[in-house]
């Protein structure tokens, strides 16, 4: 039996499931956690970022088996960090989602990038949000609110 | 009158090929202490034929299992199309030539050949009908296999179905399509000896050597050609471009070739089309990977890597691997210098991070891994830039590999920036290549991939 | 040879388009009168609880019993005010918007309202669909009727209560008042009370002025955006339901193919497997086309086993269409005489060609534009969740843009009648147009019915990709005039375009009728010449209009140059010209030279139009008419010697009468602009022997942060007309904008999509 640390608690992934099931698919089918989302399931778009063990990783290409003890988090649980919850109020603020389907990865990767580089210029938000597509278009609105979480100390 | 003095100036290559052939070149195991003998005098134990898991399955599984060790499928089908269909296209300097159906259909494959008429396309590249073959088609590497050998892999053939599939037209440039030039040709590189073992030598390499040089046709790929395009064995396994790609040094030269693999990474790399540390076969030897070694037993496998690295280094200009990560951050490392540095930076931000990490160590499969792989550290970038247009699409016994073919969506001149980045941030020398150098790789390398092959997702 | 069923399909999503793009004010003005109020039965405890009665589709006791939740309005005793938003979320803000609106004419407390997804009843609410940029100028009365209607009968409470004069009460933030008294009541406080007032005749309501809106044209935060961006479930992939299975649904890669057999046997074997069939469908691509369901305990296992699905397909019918052919057949045809029926004739282009072509008296220029099939691509693959429930009832979740319409087809698809669905609307996750089409839908309908269970079907996304409803590619061959003193003279235009049937274009390939009112030559000619195509179009945000405007725009900027005129005061001159016979024939057409010439003016202005700029820099303007809103767009920009393109900003400029929210509009016009840059700059859909060839991300290059542009400036002109739609007008004239651009920085002129193909790309 899989065992993996989502959102700070550990769980038993039951029998059957295939190990090398992308951990996107084990989220959302069977831990009910749906808040990831699919896209693309080529890496390509970012919709399904988590982090395992604080990096920003596209989870549809990760398997379940490999994640090995490492610490996933995911939307539904970045916002118990203060980076994470910095990032959702920023969203919020400047009016981010269109559709909103993507902006779950979206403020995934942003979380990462804001964890390392706290206030990131240009160059590093672009570095960290490329991975990630808005067919709305809200990439405006996804930098301003980088820069305003950024700007705000936890 | 132009065309007379072409056709002497091809007779006058020829005959300088042949001389430097003729003195080192010919024999693709000369490199071995040791004297060879014919087969049927060496006692040892028999190198030819199928290992001993296999010795009592009859002749058409026999056959298959030695189709794959000589690996006609990859070459006899089209993508997309009917295993040994033929239609494969080789895309060749002087022209392009289609391989041919090789399924039992009367009419347009083998489905009439005698066992003699077979034997001879296989040993000496000359069809049913005389006409001699081009040697895209490995003879002078097949004309090592034995005769049984060559039969059960007739066997094989003929137990397929038959598909009735014509051959397409060649169209190659003139001299080139002149056949009649071939037995000219074939005098002089095709031994037409069967495999001779060598005493000097354990069983084991004696196996590898018959595998690699009888059934696998490394060389075809690996070995440089000489001016009459056949190959050079004093540069044995040296490496050299094929088809668009680049075939690498696998001789034990440590900083060029394959001398700091261990053991267990060449059988890994050998067994699987992957090593970990190493990365991962894509293109040519992704295809021979998934349609021929993966097939061999463990056996096999282990004596092909005795035999390749008993192979004389040969060192090939390419520069030593970096072994380290690159950072972390995207503004540290080496960077192409100038505007399309950053270009390949973004690129690569948007369309290869995700996968790769700024570090080049992937965060989601070794596979992705670029640190210490040699593609990356080519300064040509020649299979980096194929890499990126036609993606790695393998199906291994332990899963699918794939990476996204982008050369639909990325123009020449993006392809070229990414791949000078990434040579640049995870390998020894940043690569120079251009939007046009890219256009060309594309033209060269043989064929594409289906048009509608889909994602492993979906 | 035309498949009846493809003609069908065809012809639904043309119809859709034409009653999308159609008359806004003529939709809801038409109905207004036949509809009363009704209040909902079993609604005691919930306080005022409000809704719509049309009589023409008279809703039942029983309807209204199972209506508590389907109302527009619901003050609780808390004071909570709940809104329900009849109409599909897709991006487009619009749940935010119609919760403004009531509330605004309710004079609620915008703090105190939520507001909820309504579910599907088209008895209650009339049209729930969201496409064509229709949902606020379809529902613009009635939304206000609701917020009226509900605050009337709290004014009525009251003035019961106090004894006051009803007409002495004044109304605001959720606060009813008697001035002279000083006596005051919050609505929770009265909504018992105003629950048991009898329901007011909704043409007694007196609707506010425009003096009197307060919250209108003021910057909101989207109502789900907490939700959103904590993950909750919201969209239609996220639905879980007890016991749920997941499903996959294999077609034949070229549209029309049929199942002849497939490796059943193998793939019920494979691990997570529980079902596998084949399913003949109705045939009909806005429905269930034929195909291989698979279903699994979860998503992968249905995903894994599609892999190794080998299908026996009968391709007799299918698709063989092929992209490279229609482009060489095209530019044949433009290049012969131009067709000998004309759709449009007006005043003599012969005449003014001969006069135009004689020297000194004019110029006569001819250019030839195309552009690629596209797709939509919404980040949420196609899905639906479904469930055909031991009650014999079909219950259902689905992400889409067209619920009460695409009803009946699910019902059709799963065998059963109307009446017999339950329909949940989810959010969706971009639509674009695609989601008009209920093709997923139906095959979650029509695969439920052989599962004992609640069954998820997803997508992945090359299903999405290759089995879309495309915007159709288009070529126009131009010929026109200008006269000496630098006016549009002559107008001639031969379109080649794709039928299904024969008779008709493709949905979405006809020349819109937003260009046929906004192109004003006197002298104008149009024909057209149809290639049959099999696989399947449909809307595409803005339909016609989003590729069309390209070519016409275009060819008009070529017009400007070749008559020496400035190409802002060429553009106004033309629009404002009087051509009689191409006027408006429905008083309903909101069409106005004013409101484009203003519109063409101020983003020049903003743009600072007249500024000498550096070579190698240029400035590009273009404008449209679309979905009943006046646009211009214009882009600054530069090349280098790379063909790589700057954008220093985008401006774009709109009408579409009052702004409900600001930043929700704002984001249209950004978004939109956006997209239609990733659009011209890269998106193409090729097809070969019927099959797509772009099937994911990293051949269908959607624009990424790092090239995106990040100065989109949008300014609305708020006149004094009702509200349009903005999803879609801020998208067409931005292409001919950035390829007018590109002509003034480098003399390049572009007349095909997508640029990439050019050797130009976005600079980083
Ligand atoms: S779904 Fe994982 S990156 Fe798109
Ligand atoms: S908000 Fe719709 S895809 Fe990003």
């Amino acid at each position: 039996m899989i065992h993996i640390s989502v959102n700070g608690q550990m769980q038993m992934i039951e029998d059957g499931v295939d190990p090398k099931t992308p951990l996107l698919w084990v989220l959302r089918d069977h831990l009910n956690l749906v808040g990831t989302k699919y896209g693309c399931g080529v890496a390509m778009c970012g919709a399904c970022t988590v982090h395992v063990d604080g990096k920003p990783v596209r989870s549809c290409q990760l398997t379940v088996g490999d994640v090995g003890t490492k610490a996933v988090t995911t939307i539904e649980g970045v916002g118990k960090t203060p980076i994470g919850a910095k990032v959702q109020a920023a969203w919020v603020e400047a009016n981010v989602p269109q559709c909103g389907y993507c902006q779950a990865g979206q403020i995934m990767s942003a979380a990462a990038l804001l964890s390392h580089t706290p206030n990131p210029d240009d160059s590093d938000i672009d570095a960290a949000m490329a991975g990630n597509i808005c067919r709305c278009g809200t990439y405006i609105r996804i930098r301003r609110a980088i820069k305003n979480a950024g700007a705000k100390s936890v | 009158m132009k065309k007379v003095s072409i056709a002497l100036a091809v007779v006058v290559v020829i005959a300088l090929g042949y001389s430097g052939w003729l003195y080192t070149g010919h024999n693709a195991t000369s490199f071995a202490s040791g004297s060879t003998v014919a087969l049927e005098d060496y006692k040892a134990a028999n190198p030819t034929g199928v290992p001993a898991e296999l010795a009592d399955k009859d002749l058409v599984t026999r056959g298959e299992y030695l189709s794959h060790a000589a690996d006609c499928q990859a070459c006899h089908t089209e993508p997309g199309g009917t295993p040994f269909a033929g239609g494969f296209a080789f895309n060749m300097p002087f022209g392009t030539i289609y391989s041919t159906n090789i399924t039992p259909d009367k009419e347009t494959g083998i489905g009439n050949y005698t066992d003699a008429q077979f034997l001879n396309a296989v040993h000496k590249g000359v069809r049913a009908n005389g006409e001699n073959l081009y040697p895209a088609m490995p003879y002078t590497s097949y004309t090592l296999m034995t005769d049984g050998d060559a039969l059960a892999i007739k066997a094989y053939l003929f137990s397929l179905a038959p598909v009735s599939s014509p051959a397409k037209v060649s169209n190659l440039k003139w001299p080139f399509n002149q056949r009649g030039m071939l037995p000219l040709w074939n005098v002089m590189f095709n031994s037409g000896e069967r495999f001779r073992p060598n005493t000097g030598q354990s069983p084991e390499w004696n196996r590898g050597a018959y595998l690699a040089e009888a059934m696998g046709h490394c060389g075809e790929c690996h070995t440089p050609r000489n001016v009459a395009y056949a190959v050079n064995n004093h540069r044995k396994f040296a490496g050299t471009l094929t088809a668009g790609w680049h075939a690498y040094n696998i001789t034990g030269d440590k900083e060029s070739g394959i001398g700091d693999w261990d053991e267990a990474s060449l059988f890994s790399y050998l067994h699987t089309g992957h090593a970990e540390g190493h990365g991962g076969a894509a293109g040519p030897m992704g295809e021979a990977s998934d349609n021929s070694l993966t097939f061999l037993t463990e056996g096999d496998i282990h004596a092909l890597v005795t035999y390749v690295r008993s192979v004389p280094a040969r060192n090939s200009d390419l520069p030593e691997k970096v072994k380290t990560p690159a950072s972390a951050s995207h503004k540290e490392g080496d960077a192409v210098a100038g505007l399309d540095g950053v270009r390949g930076e973004k690129i690569f931000a948007g369309a290869c991070m995700s996968c790769h990490e700024w570090t080049g160590v992937s965060p989601v499969t070794h596979y992705a891994t670029l640190t210490n792989v040699r593609a990356v550290n080519d300064p040509s970038g020649t299979n980096v830039a194929q890499t990126v247009v036609n993606g790695v699409d393998r199906q291994t016994p332990q899963g699918r590999i794939y990476m996204p073919a982008f050369g639909e969506g990325y123009s020449d001149d993006d392809i070229a920036a990414v791949s000078n980045y990434v040579t640049a941030r995870f390998g020894a020398k940043g690569a120079t290549l251009t939007g046009k150098d890219v256009a060309d790789l594309r033209n060269q390398a043989s064929q594409k991939k289906a048009a509608t092959k889909e994602a492993p997702n979906g | 040879m035309a498949n009846s069923k493809f003609v069908e399909s065809d012809a639904y999503f043309s119809e859709m388009i034409r009653e999308i793009r159609g008359m806004p004010e003529a939709a809801s003005s038409s109905t207004m009168g036949r509809r009363t109020f009704f209040k909902l039965a079993g609604a005691g405890t919930a306080g005022l609880v409000l809704g719509f009665h049309l009589p023409a589709m008279a809703a039942t006791a029983e309807d209204a019993k199972n209506l508590t939740m389907n109302a527009f309005v619901k003050v609780a005793p808390d004071n909570t005010v709940t809104i329900y938003s009849k109409c599909p979320e897709i991006g487009q803000g619009i749940k935010t918007s119609f919760g403004l609106i009531i509330a605004e004419e309710m004079d609620a407390d915008w703090k105190h309202v939520t507001v909820e997804q309504a579910d599907i009843n088209p008895k209650v609410y009339g049209s729930q669909g969201a496409g064509g940029s229709t949902s606020i100028p379809r529902n613009w009365d009635q939304l206000r009727q609701a917020g009226s209607g509900a605050k009337a009968m709290l004014v009525a409470a009251a003035a019961k209560k106090w004894g006051v004069n009803a007409a002495d009460i004044t109304c605001r933030d959720s606060v009813v008042t008697h001035a002279a008294s000083g006596k005051k009541a919050t609505y929770g406080e009265l909504a018992m009370a105003a629950a048991k007032m009898p329901v007011p005749d909704p043409k007694s309501l007196k609707l506010k002025t425009r003096a009197e809106y307060r919250t209108y044209g003021k910057r909101n935060k989207g109502v789900d955006d907490d939700k959103v961006v904590t993950g909750q479930p919201l969209f239609g992939l996220d639905v879980q339901r007890p016991g749920m299975v997941y499903a996959h649904y294999t077609k034949c890669p070229a549209a029309g193919g049929k199942v002849r057999s497939f490796n059943e046997a193998e793939i019920k074997a494979l691990p997570g497997v529980l079902d596998a069939f084949a399913l003949e469908g109705t045939g009909v691509p806005a429905e269930c086309m034929p195909g291989v369901a698979i279903i699994a305990k979860d998503t992968w296992s249905a995903f894994k086993a599609k892999d190794k699905l080998k299908v026996d397909w009968d391709e007799s019918e299918a698709s063989k269409d092929s992209t490279s052919a229609f482009s060489a057949q095209a530019k044949k045809a433009a290049a012969g005489a131009f067709p000998a029926e004309h759709d449009d004739n007006v005043g003599d282009v012969e005449a003014s060609f001969a006069n135009a072509s004689k020297e000194g008296n004019g110029k006569v220029i001819e250019a030839y534009y195309e552009y690629p099939f596209a797709a939509h691509t919404p980040m949420e693959p196609m899905n639906t969740t479904a469930h055909y429930r031991p009650d014999g009832m079909l219950e259902m979740w689905v992400p889409t843009q067209q619920p009460d319409r695409g009803m009946a087809m699910m019902a059709k698809s799963a065998g059963l009648k109307v009446e017999q669905m339950v329909l949940h609307q989810t959010r969706v996750g971009g639509g674009f147009g695609r989601r008009l089409g209920n093709d997923y839908a139906c095959e979650a309908a029509a695969i439920a019915m052989k599962v004992k269970a609640p069954v998820k079907l997803t997508w992945t996304r090359e299903d999405d990709q290759q089995h879309d409803f495309f915007r159709p590619a288009g070529y126009h061959k131009f010929k026109g005039a200008v006269t000496k003193d630098g006016k549009l003279d002559a107008w001639q235009e031969h379109f080649i375009t794709f039928t299904v049937d024969g008779k008709k274009e493709v949905s979405g390939g006809n020349l819109t009728e937003n260009l046929k009112l906004s192109t004003k030559a006197p002298n104008l000619r149009r024909g057209k010449t149809m290639f049959p195509l099999i696989i399947p179009t449909g809307p595409w945000r803005a339909p016609g209009d989003n590729a069309q405007v390209f070519a016409h725009q275009g060819f008009m900027h070529e017009l400007a140059v070749a008559a020496g005129k400035d190409h802002v005061q060429f553009l106004i001159d033309a629009v404002n010209r009087d051509v009689p016979d191409l006027a408006p024939k429905l008083p309903t057409i909101n069409f106005s030279p004013k409101r484009s010439s203003d519109v063409i003016q101020m983003c020049a202005d903003k743009i600072d139009w007249k500024k000498p700029r550096a070579k190698g820099t240029g400035v590009g303007l273009a404008w449209c008419y679309s979905h009943a809103g006046h646009t211009a767009q214009a882009v600054e920009l530069s090349v280098d010697e790379n063909k790589r393109i700057k954008i220093h900003r985008i401006v774009a400029v709109m009408d579409v009468g009052p702004i409900i929210d600001m930043s929700g509009s704002e984001a249209q016009g950004q978004g939109a602009s956006t997209d239609a840059l990733s659009t011209a700059m890269g998106l193409q859909i090729t097809i070969e022997n019927g099959r797509i060839k772009e099937q994911n991300y990293n051949s269908y290059p959607t624009l990424r942060m790092p090239f995106a542009p990040m100065a989109i400036d949008v300014f609305f002109i708020q006149s004094e007309n009702p509200p349009t739609g903005l999803g879609e007008p801020a998208f067409p004239a931005l292409a001919p904008a950035l390829t007018n651009a590109i002509f003034a920085a480098t003399g390049d002129r572009i007349r095909s999509m997508p640029l990439r193909n050019l050797g130009y790309s976005l600079a980083v």
